[in-house]
C-alpha cells in the first residue's frame, strides 16, 4: 500500500481536474521536461477570464489555500479580484505550495504561453506545460547564482532532449 | 602543424552533470514529477533529522 502523502504531482493533477485553464511554468515545468532540478512549489499562469477565475477560486477553497508567510493566526485567502489581476499569489494549500501567477516575465499571460506549451498527462489529467525553449528564454536574464545554475541545467536539458 | 592549445577553462562556467539529465530524460513526465516529490520528502526528512539532532545536542549538530 502506498502511504506516501500526496505531492506536487497530485496538486497539479487536481488543479487540472478542476477544469481551470492554466499553464505550468517555473522549475516544475522544467522538471516535467527532464531537467534534474528539485522544487518545492507549483507555479502556474492561469487564464484570467471571469469564468476561469471562478473555477480556480472553487479549487483553491477546496484545498484550503491561504497566503504563505502570514503571521501565525492571520489567515488571508485569495480573492476573485486578486486572481483577475496580473499579480502573483503565493499560496499554501493542503496539497503543497502553489504560486498562482497572473503574468510572468515580460508581462506574458496565459494567452501568450498556451500556444507554445506542450501537454503532458498527470494522473490521467492533461496539463499544459510551458516549453523548455521558452523556459530557457525566460531564464536568460538571470543574474543570481541560483538562476544561472538553473539556466545551465535547462540549456543542457534542451540540448540533450533534441 | 603544432597542435592548437586548448583555451583556458572559464572559471565562471557551470558544469552540469549530464548523467542526471539523461536519467531524467529516460523517465516519463509523470515519473519526473514523482521523482521531484520523492526528493522533497527526502530533503524534509533530512531537515527534520538535523533539527531533532540540534534539539538533542545543540553543539554537536553544528560540528561538521
Amino acid at each position: 500500500m502506498d502511504s506516501q502523502p500526496p505531492g506536487l504531482a497530485t496538486l497539479l493533477a487536481r488543479l487540472a481536474a478542476s477544469g481551470t485553464d492554466f499553464v505550468l511554468v517555473g522549475a516544475l515545468a522544467a522538471v516535467a521536461q527532464g531537467a534534474p532540478l528539485t522544487t518545492f512549489d507549483v507555479d502556474v499562469v492561469h487564464r484570467r477570464g471571469a469564468d476561469n477565475v471562478d473555477r480556480l477560486l472553487r479549487f483553491l477553497d477546496g484545498v484550503d489555500a491561504r497566503y504563505r508567510g502570514r503571521p501565525a493566526g492571520q489567515v488571508l485567502r485569495p480573492t476573485r479580484e486578486a486572481l483577475l489581476g496580473d499579480g502573483h499569489q503565493l499560496l499554501s494549500t493542503s496539497l503543497g505550495q502553489l504560486d498562482v501567477l497572473g503574468a510572468i516575465e515580460g508581462g506574458r499571460a496565459y494567452e501568450d504561453l498556451a500556444p507554445t506549451s506542450v501537454t503532458i498527462e498527470v494522473e490521467g489529467q492533461p496539463v499544459k506545460v510551458v516549453g523548455l525553449r521558452t523556459l530557457v528564454e525566460l531564464k536568460r536574464g538571470a543574474t543570481s547564482a541560483k538562476g544561472r545554475l538553473a539556466l545551465a541545467v535547462l540549456e543542457e536539458t534542451l540540448r540533450r532532449s533534441g | 602543424m603544432p597542435p592548437v592549445p586548448e583555451p583556458p577553462p572559464d572559471p565562471d562556467a557551470i558544469e552540469v552533470d549530464v548523467t542526471l539529465v539523461d536519467a531524467m530524460l529516460a523517465l516519463t513526465p509523470e515519473e519526473r514529477l514523482r521523482q521531484n516529490d520523492r526528493m522533497i520528502r527526502t530533503i524534509e526528512e533530512l531537515r527534520n533529522g538535523f533539527a531533532a539532532a540540534r534539539a538533542r545536542d545543540p553543539a554537536g549538530a553544528s560540528r561538521g
